[in-house]
């Protein structure tokens, strides 16, 4: 019983572990469980076609933007002016398409400006620690304590109004939510074993930020990126709104609902098509958003 | 817990501290001078000097902080340039209106926010959480101002159910409830429905279930009660939320809280009002937090008994 | 020698796993008797299904993408697989339950251990408000524990590894059930506290009259507490019998390198003995005999065909072309 045992029989069929399994890089892993799902792709593509909305719209809409008509307003989607018209006449349809790159334009830049302050801030005081971190994190703290909206309508008094200062205010209030995201993976890959290898082996700290441990925290970046866009959009539409965003005769999507809020009784569509085009928009995003985030990390909410 | 419990009021104490620095400094950078503002166009030199005096705002910026500093602890949130009244009156006046429309909002918010979240959770994968999170998406990318017309088209100007605006008895807050309350559902419809299907992979709910428990025991009594702690966490964060959603919708529906004041503030560049009222929005948030974090550590045995 | 009841009898289960792209078949045809109060012992290593054999008796699958396709599963005679769910749900806890291995996570944290205790019998019997913490007081000090009043007011996380698992039992037979599953109970505790667990468990089967179905792969403990034992390969029982028959004429090359794997005090060696290989990849299971590819015995028949379960000796079955009667050896031989 307690002879030598022989070893595995060579060539025995379905004995040895199949040798030819596909090796999959994580990127391409990542991409297929993200075209698995629908909807993100779906709403992918939406957001491609608003981009080239944004660009092509000058050249494709049937109106101009300040084309008044003063024959012609307030009227309902008719087969002239698809959406209708506002309170000067204006074609509804070529004012909101023409809003596509002032959204878009405004959401993207805010949040890469948030993002990338907020990476730089995370990175620093997630790596070095000490008066660094605690400072960092005393003003993340203090922005932290203004609801989103407050602090935008803060800071656009303080600049005034208009769109640029609403990308201002809104990479604001963006910066704190990047910079705790990067600061606590930074934290966390720096513990790990490869880290403390490189840094063994003399590698500088710029080289470990910036191959090591920066490339860990993209993956949680993206995805909160793509949801703060959504989150931009709303503000800047809202403070738009409020009157301390876009001014006229911008067609931005907020301002344009606020144009149609004192018309609600004679005509609805005024309000209804700008704020669907936000919904959408928004609605594009934040499934993107969930998608990328499930494609990263399914055991996230499988 | 005594323990816990003095840290975070002293941590409380220092943000709110920092934060009331913060926004005076923060509104003397407001462009325009609330002198020459409140004298009016037609005023001269002389006349300028004079209400500049009076509203003490000639005083190095250091006695001018001293000054508010101590006023603010004794209640005093300065006058209002715009209304020649104290501020803390109009906001006295106030106050109520938005707490009450808060606490409504935030009540219809997390109830249908922990259902639907529960609803799509414990169905992982199926039919159920598929429609859940489709409304919950949906109800997180909606703009605001936005459904808060959409209601009003259809029940006030339809279908005269409801009154639009003002703050005139219970119908009133209704539908500025439902708004608010709707985005927040959102997102704690979302929570929700990650911390239930973590939770329902844990060991102790295998247990539940050998028990030979309803599975609807199991969802509420045992998953939901350990999703609790984190969810309570997650709707105290959505009180600040709504704090600053507050603003829009009581723009839309013209109703008379502390966010319509900060807008009409604000436009009319009253910077004593709007110094005291970022003050308050920001100093209910840091307490509130501080509040559900030590609800939290109730709720949680393992803090409890430390 | 009189027949003992059969209390758990399982025939010809299969439970499947549908993933994806393939079926994984965890549990395939297994058979396993259970005698009222006795101990079996079901042995394996890792993937071998012995799990999922418990938990498909126990009809704990949900969560799991898990099926019982094919099979009887009978508690005392009763059918207990095609029945509706509230009365599968009514026999958890009450005539059949379980334990698990990881006492530190399978208690819920948020309620105390008295709670937990009254919730289980109130869910089968009812009683008032005293006379179920009376009961759950009873077992829990049954099962030895120190300081009962203040136990049934803690918290699981006031308590050690072996008190949870002293709790996990008093709450696995507070409603005197006819089995107790006990999936590797042991595994994850000091090894003193093992002997003292399972002392417990002797003890309490004695004393309420449960039959235990007990799954470990340690072979010590089997030796210990069995007294059927069953040996599990790849989602089916390899070899059954007596627990001093298994030990003393052991007839399957696996159940045969197992072991021979342990090493023995005072004896000394210049190599450990292993088996060989690797439990094969459930989506790539071999053809014919599961365990061929690993056999030092192996030779052709084994590998291109599955042999049938042979008698060997009184109860004693083994799952091996050597153990076929000589008639049913054709071909080559060892």
């Amino acid at each position: 019983m307690s002879e030598k045992l022989q070893t595995i029989q060579p060539g025995a069929p379905g004995a040895a572990m199949d040798m030819h399994e596909e090796i999959k890089t994580p990127m391409k892993v990542m991409t297929q469980r993200f075209l698995k799902q629908r909807n993100s792709v779906i709403a992918l593509g939406f957001i491609l076609f608003l981009v080239v909305l944004a660009f092509i719209g000058p050249l494709i809409v049937p109106f101009d933007v300040n084309q008044y008509d003063y024959s012609a307003i307030l009227q309902g989607p008719s087969s002239t002016h698809w959406f209708g018209t506002d309170e000067f006449g204006r074609d509804l349809f070529s004012r909101i398409i023409l809003g596509t790159p002032i959204s878009l334009a405004v959401g993207l830049s805010a949040v890469t400006i948030g993002a990338v302050t907020g990476t730089v801030l995370g990175l620093l005081s997630g790596y070095y620690r000490g008066w660094i971190d605690a400072v960092v994190m005393r003003i993340c703290d203090t922005l932290f304590a203004f609801p989103g909206i407050i602090l935008a309508i803060a800071i656009v008094a303080i600049l005034g109004s208009g769109l640029y200062n609403v990308v201002i205010a809104v990479a604001v209030f963006s910066t704190p939510t990047f910079a705790r995201i990067v600061r606590s993976r930074t934290m966390a890959i720096k513990e790990s074993v490869f880290v403390k290898a490189a840094i063994n082996l003399g590698a500088s700290d710029a080289r470990i930020l910036f191959k090591h441990i920066l490339p860990g925290a993209i993956p949680d970046i993206i995805v909160q990126y793509t949801m703060s866009i959504g989150t931009s959009i709303l503000t800047a539409s809202s403070l738009s709104f409020l009157g301390m965003g876009a001014q006229p005769p911008t067609p931005e999507w907020g301002l344009l609902l606020s144009n149609g809020r004192q018309y609600i009784a004679t005509n609805i569509y005024t309000t209804i098509f700008p704020g669907l085009a936000i919904f959408f928009t928004v609605l594009s995003f934040n499934t993107l958003g969930d998608g990328l985030r499930d494609a990263l990390d399914p055991k996230l909410t499988e | 817990m005594l323990k816990y419990t003095s840290r975070r009021l002293l941590g409380m104490i220092l943000t709110l501290f920092l934060v009331t620095t913060c926004v005076f400094f923060f509104v003397r950078l407001i462009p325009g001078d609330p002198a020459r503002l409140v004298a009016g166009e037609q005023a001269t030199e002389a006349d300028v000097l004079a209400v500049r005096a009076q509203l003490g705002l000639d005083e190095p910026v250091t006695t001018q902080y001293l000054k508010y500093i101590s006023g603010v602890v004794q209640g005093d949130l300065g006058t209002s340039l715009r209304t020649k009244r104290p501020v803390a009156e109009e906001v006295g006046y106030r106050y109520g209106n938005t707490l009450k429309l808060t606490f409504l909002s935030l009540g219809w918010g997390t109830v249908a926010g922990v259902v639907l979240g529960v609803w799509s959770g414990r169905n992982r994968g199926k039919w159920q959480d598929y429609t859940g999170m489709a409304t919950a998406v949906s109800g997180i990318s909606m703009p605001s101002f936005w459904m808060g017309f959409l209601l009003i088209m259809v029940f006030s100007v339809k279908l005269h159910w409801l009154p639009t605006t003002g703050a005139a008895g219970f119908q009133s807050y209704i539908l500025p409830a439902i708004t608010l309350g709707t985005s927040i559902a959102a997102i704690i419809a979302r929570f929700t429905r990650s911390s239930i299907v973590e939770t329902l992979k844990e060991d102790y709910i295998r247990t539940a279930r050998a028990k030979g428990l309803s599975e609807n025991v199991v969802v509420w009594k045992h998953a939901f009660r350990n999703s609790m702690l984190s969810v309570v966490t997650v709707v105290g964060l959505q009180f600040g939320f709504l704090l600053g959603g507050a603003v829009i919708v009581e723009a839309v529906f013209a109703f008379p809280g502390l966010g319509s004041l900060l807008i009409q503030s604000v436009n009319y560049r009253d910077y004593p009002a709007i110094q005291s009222l970022i003050l308050i929005f920001s100093a209910q948030f840091i307490i509130i937090n501080t509040l559900v974090d030590m609800l939290y550590a109730t709720l949680n045995p393992e803090i409890k008994l430390s | 020698m009189a027949e003992k009841k059969k209390i758990l009898e399982v025939k010809h289960l299969h439970t499947h796993f549908i993933t994806d792209d393939v079926v994984v078949k965890a549990v395939d045809d297994v058979s396993l008797v259970l005698e009222e109060g006795s101990t079996l012992g079901i042995v394996g290593e890792s993937g071998s299904g012995k799990s999922v054999t418990a938990l498909s008796v126990m009809n704990l699958l949900m969560g799991t993408k898990g099926k019982v396709v094919e099979g009887e599963i009978l508690l005392d005679g009763d059918d207990i697989l095609n029945i509706p769910e509230s009365k599968k749900r009514d026999l958890r806890g009450g005539r059949i339950s379980m334990i698990f291995q990881e006492p530190m996570t399978s208690l819920n944290p948020v309620m105390t251990i008295g709670d937990q205790l009254i919730e289980c019998i109130k869910n089968h019997e009812s009683l008032s408000k005293q006379e179920a913490y009376d009961r759950a007081r009873n077992i829990l000090e049954m099962t030895g524990v120190p300081r009962v009043d203040k136990m049934m007011k803690e918290y699981p996380f006031q308590l050690s590894g072996g008190q949870r698992q002293r709790v996990m039992i008093a709450m696995a037979l507070i409603c005197e059930p006819e089995v107790l599953i006990a999936d590797e109970p042991t595994t994850a505790l000091d090894v003193t506290i093992q002997a003292q667990i399972l002392d417990l468990m002797n003890r309490l089967k004695e004393k309420i009259g449960t039959s235990i179905l007990f799954i470990t792969h340690d072979l010590g403990v089997v030796a210990e507490i069995c007294d059927q034992v069953a040996v599990m390969y790849c989602g089916r029982v390899v070899e059954t019998a007596d627990v001093y028959s298994l030990f003393g004429h052991t007839a399957h090359p696996y159940t045969q390198g197992l072991l021979a794997s342990i090493p023995k005090l005072g004896e000394k060696v210049e190599e450990l003995t292993v088996i060989p290989g690797n439990v094969p990849n459930p989506r790539r299971m071999p053809a014919g005999c599961k365990f061929a590819p690993r056999c030092p015995h192996a030779f052709e028949r084994c590998l291109q065909e599955e042999p049938g379960f042979y008698e060997v000796g009184k109860g004693h079955f083994s799952r091996c072309w050597l153990n076929a009667p000589d008639n049913e050896v054709k071909g080559g031989e060892a």
